[in-house]
């Protein structure tokens, strides 16, 4: 899933210094899932603008709606009365905020949560990085391990030597990548793979302005 | 939300006869809101004062927290919250909307429940008791040591109390005709129980000194004076036969023998009444059946007995003896308490029809007799049993009479029956905090055996919280709402317990019986899909006005700890000025949410009261109250309201002292940090 941290309240104090009518937005699906984006969140976050709202003096008027998912216009299309709003908070990802926004048309959206990474929720409110969306998978050679998104140099030839005692350099809190790869192929049998140099990558698959036609396989 | 579990009940309520709604009134009174527990106690068992000391308790065998530690003590709970309401006003008259008349003949617990039930539902009732009051066999034969009759009084006065006319000294077939009250009333009810005590033909059953059960239980009860030889023999192994035992001995029976044909373990007498028993110096001598009464001068002077081999054969009474095994007992009084039979005498030359077994015949469905318009219930119809279960009877002929009024014609009653949830596995018990049940307080045997005092002492206060505190509120926990849930796993990954699992149908489901109703699932669940059943939730209040001078706390207390205090007059619940209490069935259901909603409602300040630690029941590793508050405590600064004004307090369990003085130091805190500046307006927006 998509993983997405809260922002602040100072923050979306900030943002929406200059409303009185705003709609919150919440993503039934991957920040949910992450604990930042759901019904529950978006609750707290209205809750918590209006008292502080009404701590400066003034009132605000915050609608609540959280639908399935941001990233598909025809649930965005069930939110309600979404003309009275100067303006909406969306804790989707990236993605449905820009999804929400393309159906504000003349209003500001405004982001609700920083959008992390693509993660795996590893225990109650715990997740971690697990794909860095590189277009160009090569996980078959490194037994199920993903070097470009758990090394912490993206090394597709490891480990360097900041390895130490299975953690990385970096913090001994964090895994070596590159001891994974290696205890896992040995548990696969295939140490012979770990020999072999895995070319560059072509980074240009990872490249910006994405986008994917499945419909040209049908032509 | 589908509710797909809705008929499946805790086994306490299964058990009931009545199917009181044990979980409710037990936690009522675990959150000191004691009226409120006998208003609901009534619904059920509508003799809570008597039930509460005499009732044979069947949901205490099939409590959940047996196999954990021991039962919650359901019934001196029960008793508890009677006791503590007696000073009270009863309940206030019902209207008689619904225009129709109901006889009841017979004031006796299945009498009184169906007049209750019916009062509650507009009929015009008037009970007819031969009597000079009302309870029955439990006012006539069940011993004041074991039901004080002032306790019996206040129950019936409380049903009375409705509107139910109560004609006592009045019996049928004598004082009035039973053709008249057919005459006179819409539709007549037969409760007359089973008030005839059966003897045995055996050679000297007519000497003097051999009595029956019912006639010396009722001497015993309202004779002053009686007094009984020295020397007793007690025929029967039920629980009236231990009443006979027990009363024998204290007017004055020093040698009291008990001889049953049923073996240690058949005896159907109630094993802690029978210990009670023996406690008291009666004697026990089961597998023995009656041969002959040895007789001189027209006296009993002793009895025969013949080794009683078996009692039952294939279910049904078919005793087989050895006649050469015998023994002859010295005695001057035998009681025979083996069985009771109809008194039907009032129904003579009427066209009621009586069975073969001498009882009112009635088809059970309608509940109907072979009168149009005249029903039975009770242990005239369903044979002898213990008291609750012929309130059940009651409940159902109540049912069946409204409908007959309500549309002319005996109808089939299909009352659907609960069932139970399953054990606690046996990886949750171990995990479930042991909490041993408190002992009831009896009076001293050899004391106690020589007068008519009550023998069991009531719990006080402190003690019935405490108890009803056990209560593992079975089945009342966590229900999904599939609809809004994300699928996110997040309560399968923080429930203690492990309820929630993952099914095929990829979201959650909860197991039942694992659900210890902690609420942690519920507070953390992003989605807020998940619902606790029993919330006894009683809500943030809004400040309904805004006095400068007394800060407005609203304080979480936990309803498995510390609420007592802020009750401190038992009965009323008043809550401590400017302290607006909101009981969580346990405090690790509070979520951030909770508080800040409180400050939204116009709190000054919110203190949440948790049990310490090591006392905490669910806390297996984690304080999640504790996390809560931390995060709303970093919002609070956010919001400009200042993390000061939230108070997060460890109390130890039960201490009142402790969990005022806290609320008092937070009190003054609030006070000099003055108003919430977020309560200005006091009209939260939407």
């Amino acid at each position: 899933m998509i993983v997405a941290e809260p922002k602040s309240l100072d923050e979306i104090k900030a943002m929406t210094e200059g409303f009185d009518r705003i709609l919150m937005v919440g993503c039934g699906t991957c920040t949910t899932v992450s604990l930042t984006g759901g019904e529950r969140e978006v609750n707290l976050m209205a809750t918590a603008l209006r008292l502080a709202r009404k701590v400066e003096g003034r009132d605000i008027e915050i609608g609540e709606q959280t639908i399935l998912r941001q990233c598909d216009f025809e649930y965005i299309d069930e939110l309600k009365d979404v003309d009275s709003y100067q303006a909406a908070v969306s804790f989707a990802c990236g993605a449905g905020i820009q999804g929400l926004a393309r159906k504000f048309v003349g209003k500001p959206v405004l982001p609700g949560v920083n959008t992390q990474f693509i993660g795996f929720n590893e225990e109650y409110g715990y997740f971690t990085e697990q794909c860095k969306a590189c277009g160009d998978c090569i996980l078959h050679l490194t037994g199920g391990i993903c070097p470009v998104a758990r090394c912490a140099k993206g090394l597709l030839n490891g480990p360097c030597g900041g390895t130490n005692n299975g953690k990385c350099e970096i913090s001994k809190d964090k895994d070596c990548a590159w001891v994974l790869i290696y205890n896992q192929l040995e548990r696969l049998g295939n140490l012979e793979q770990f020999k072999k140099i895995i070319a560059p990558k072509d980074f240009a698959k990872a490249g910006n302005i994405r986008s994917m036609d499945l419909r040209k396989a049908g032509d | 939300m589908k509710d797909k579990v809705s008929n499946i009940k805790p086994p306490c309520i299964v058990a009931c006869p009545v199917h009181a709604d044990i979980q409710t009134y037990v936690g009522y009174i675990g959150q000191g809101r004691f009226k409120e527990a006998l208003d609901v106690i009534r619904e059920g068992c509508t003799l809570p004062g008597s039930l509460g000391r005499i009732c044979n308790h069947p949901c205490e065998s099939e409590c959940r927290r047996n196999k954990v530690d021991e039962a919650v003590s359901i019934r001196s709970i029960k008793r508890f919250a009677a006791d503590v309401c007696m000073g009270l006003p009863h309940p206030d008259p019902i209207p008689k909307i619904k225009g129709k008349k109901v006889a009841i003949i017979g004031g006796g617990p299945s009498g009184l429940t169906a007049a209750y039930d019916l009062a509650k539902d507009g009929f015009d009732v008037t009970i007819i008791e031969k009597n000079d009051a009302c309870g029955g066999a439990i006012y006539t034969g069940v011993p004041k040591y074991r039901l004080p009759k002032d306790i019996v009084a206040w129950d019936v006065e409380a049903i009375a109390s409705l509107g139910v006319e109560i004609k006592t000294n009045t019996e049928v077939g004598k004082n009035i005709s039973f053709n008249d009250i057919v005459k006179d009333y819409d539709a007549v009810l037969i409760a007359i129980g089973l008030s005839i005590s059966r003897g045995l033909p055996i050679p000297g059953a007519d000497a003097e000194g051999v009595l029956l059960a019912l006639p010396f239980l009722k001497m015993v009860n309202f004779d002053e004076s009686a007094k009984a030889a020295k020397r007793v023999i007690v025929i029967g192994g039920g629980n009236v036969a231990i009443d006979v035992a027990r009363s024998a001995r204290r007017i004055g029976a020093e040698d009291v023998k008990m001889f049953c044909l049923e073996s240690d373990e058949e005896m159907p007498a109630s094993p802690w009444e029978i210990e009670e028993a023996k406690e008291e110096g009666v004697q026990m001598f089961p597998s023995w059946g009656p041969k002959e009464i040895t007789v001189k001068d027209g006296k009993v002077v002793g009895m025969v007995f013949k080794r009683c081999l078996s009692v039952f054969e294939n279910g049904m009474f078919n005793p087989k003896f050895d006649e050469c095994e015998l023994t002859e007992v010295e005695t001057d009084n035998v009681i025979f308490s083996i069985g009771q039979g109809a008194d039907v005498s009032g129904f003579v030359n009427t066209e009621l029809s009586v069975d073969e077994r001498g009882r009112i015949a009635f088809n059970p469905s309608t509940m109907q007799t072979n009168m149009k318009g005249v029903f039975a219930c009770g242990e005239v119809v369903t044979g002898p049993g213990a008291a609750v279960a012929a309130m059940k009877s009651g409940h159902r002929a109540a049912t069946a009479i409204a409908r007959f009024l309500e549309t002319g014609k005996a109808a089939a009653l299909h009352l659907s029956e609960p069932t139970a949830i399953g054990q606690v596995p046996d990886s949750v018990v171990d995990i479930i905090t042991k909490l041993p049940r408190t002992p009831v307080e009896m009076a001293n045997p050899v004391e106690r055996a020589t007068n008519f005092g009550e023998v069991e002492f009531g719990f006080d206060q402190k003690t019935a919280m405490f108890e009803a505190r056990r209560c593992m509120s079975c089945g009342a926990g966590a229900r999904i709402i599939e609809e809004k849930c994300a699928a996110c796993l997040t309560c399968v990954r923080v429930c203690p317990y492990g309820a929630p699992y993952v099914r095929e149908a990829r979201v959650a489901n909860f197991a039942l019986e694992n659900c210890q109703a902690c609420g942690i699932c519920a507070a953390e669940c992003p989605a807020l899909a998940i619902d606790i059943k029993l919330n006894i939730d009683t809500g943030i209040a809004v400040r309904a006005s805004r006095s400068l001078d007394e800060p407005f706390i609203t304080a979480f207390t936990c309803q498995y700890s510390v609420p007592e205090v802020l009750n401190p007059d038992t009965v009323k619940t008043a809550p401590l000025a400017g302290v607006n209490q909101v009981a969580m069935l346990c405090n690790n259901r509070i979520d951030t949410l909770h508080i800040l909603a409180a400050f939204e409602a116009g709190a000054d300040g919110v203190l949440v009261a948790a049990c310490p630690d090591e006392k905490c029941r669910h806390n297996k590793g984690v304080d999640w109250p504790k996390i809560r508050v931390d995060r709303a405590k970093d919002m609070l600064n956010g919001i400009g309201l200042g993390a000061d004004r939230l108070e997060f307090a460890k109390v130890a369990k039960g201490s009142a002292p402790g969990l005022a003085s806290a609320i008092n130091t937070f009190k003054d805190k609030i006070k000099e940090l003055g108003p919430s500046p977020a309560s200005k307006q006091l009209t939260p927006s939407k």
